[in-house]
């Protein structure tokens, strides 16, 4: 048994708010909200210095179904608003989270350059390659001869986002992949997330059975990648071009030192602040 | 949590604890989602089972009463959507789920919990253990029973019964 903590003072449930999640019935979110709270629990996190952070989309949902500090940004803006957080405050721990369109196609800048930052944030994608909460159009990771949308009629035909690949060339320093049809297999993941210095990007497999439930298939799909973490991002550059979106765990952990910038307030009174907007 | 090795009668206790104490959460969650989808047969029966479990966990609870009972990771339980057994994963359900389905998910929880203490059992080498493990497989078996016995009240259901004449499908 490898322990995490030796005692959480914290069930897991403790970690929820109590508002009840509206997600369709099968949905792989709840899954990921067990599983974060699990790792909150195991981490012995205290709710007070924690924040979540989410866009726009189903999954986005999370802040409003745990009891740390919770912020539903604008949709893709979950990473700024998150990075503006953790460097202001560098006691928290900060959580991002959200769908694959509000991360790779709305947020997809924000993405890019929040792994290049390396701000010290754990990112949680919930990737079910379609947009749901807007009743099932493609999204950037949806495979290309997908049909099911009349928006995209015989497919998208464009290449799928590669994420995991996108994250390690712009300098995600923790990159893995977990998934919702192993909630127990994620916890451990978004421990080991949390833990790493600087921007980890959790990589979720999270079905949408309402628009996608064929994804019910994936549960037969995933398997633990049979490689450990390499801190050698060649070595990862290789191992996730080849990956076929199945293998879950810990894929690449670098070494980069978390961008921290020095705290300096010369303001006083908050009413300074207001000077440099006076018109 | 299939064929492991208990090193005592805390651990078992624990494990066993956390695991009635997850099936409660989730026949908690379906019946709230059964509730929101307008499914009333298959909440009720949710309900039902949430205090049944509720009820066989407090005598777990009153039997680890006094014992300093091991904290186990999450990471250490093998519970997940794809195995399905001894907790139920959160994609069985489905919103035109029928009193049937729900008996047969908990019918199928029961069963995997009954194995496992089966196993626990054939396995251990430690007899208060043994016992412990006997008792609960022994419970579990009983209530796999019970379940079906329900189960007969209500009709096989019919092919096509997920089919959906109002699907939340946009297709226009």
């Amino acid at each position: 048994m490898e322990n995490a903590n030796s005692c959480p003072s914290l069930k897991p449930n403790e970690y929820k708010s109590g508002t009840k999640p509206v997600w369709c019935p099968g949905c792989g979110d709840y899954s990921v909200l067990l599983s974060i709270t699990k790792a909150m629990s195991e981490l012995n996190l205290e709710p007070e210095n924690v924040a979540l952070v989410s866009g726009i989309g189903c999954s986005s949902r999370l802040p409003a179904y745990l009891n740390v500090y919770g912020f539903h940004a604008v949709h893709g803006r979950a990473l700024p608003v998150a990075t503006g957080l953790k460097v202001s405050r560098p006691d928290l721990t900060v959580l991002a989270a959200g769908g694959d369109g509000d991360g790779f196609s709305i947020g997809g800048n924000h993405f890019m350059h929040a792994c290049r930052r390396n701000v010290d944030m754990t990112y949680i994608v919930m990737d079910n390659q379609v947009y749901g909460m807007t009743k099932g159009q493609a999204s950037p990771t949806t495979d290309p001869d997908w049909d099911k949308s009349k928006l995209t009629p015989g497919g998208t035909k464009i290449n799928p986002y590669y994420p995991l690949v996108i994250a390690l060339a712009s300098g995600a320093n923790f990159i893995a992949r977990a998934s919702s049809t192993d909630p127990n297999g994620a916890a451990k993941v978004l421990v080991d997330a949390i833990r790493h210095p600087g921007f980890s990007f959790v990589h979720m497999l999270s079905p949408c059975v309402t628009f996608r439930p064929e994804q019910k298939e994936w549960k037969k799909m995933v398997r633990p990648a049979p490689v450990e973490p390499t801190t050698d991002a060649a070595v990862a550059a290789k191992r996730l071009m080849t990956d076929d979106n199945f293998f879950l765990g810990t894929l690449y952990k670098g070494n980069r030192p978390a961008y921290q910038p020095e705290l300096k307030s010369t303001v006083e009174h908050l009413s300074e602040l207001e000077q440099g907007f006076i018109l | 949590m299939t064929a492991l090795r208990i090193a005592n009668k805390p651990e078992l206790l624990a494990r066993t604890l956390t695991m009635l104490s997850e099936t409660v959460e989730r026949y908690d969650l379906f019946a709230d989602q059964m509730e929101v989808v307008n499914n009333p047969q298959a909440a009720e029966i949710f309900r039902w089972l949430e205090q049944k479990q509720r009820e066989r966990t407090q005598v777990v609870q009153d039997l680890s009463e006094g014992l300093a009972l091991p904290h186990i990771p999450p990471w250490d339980y093998h519970w997940d959507d794809a195995i399905n057994i001894e907790v139920p994963g959160h994609a069985s359900a489905h919103y035109m789920m029928t009193p049937y389905h729900t008996l047969t998910l908990a019918i199928d929880v029961e069963q995997g919990a009954a194995d496992l203490f089966d196993n626990i059992e054939r396995d251990t080498e430690l007899p208060e253990v043994r016992k412990l493990a006997h008792g609960f497989a022994r419970e579990a078996n009983a209530f796999c029973d019970y379940l079906k016995q329900k189960r007969e009240q209500y009709p096989l259901p019919q092919a096509g019964w997920d089919e959906d004449e109002d699907p939340p499908q946009f297709l226009e």
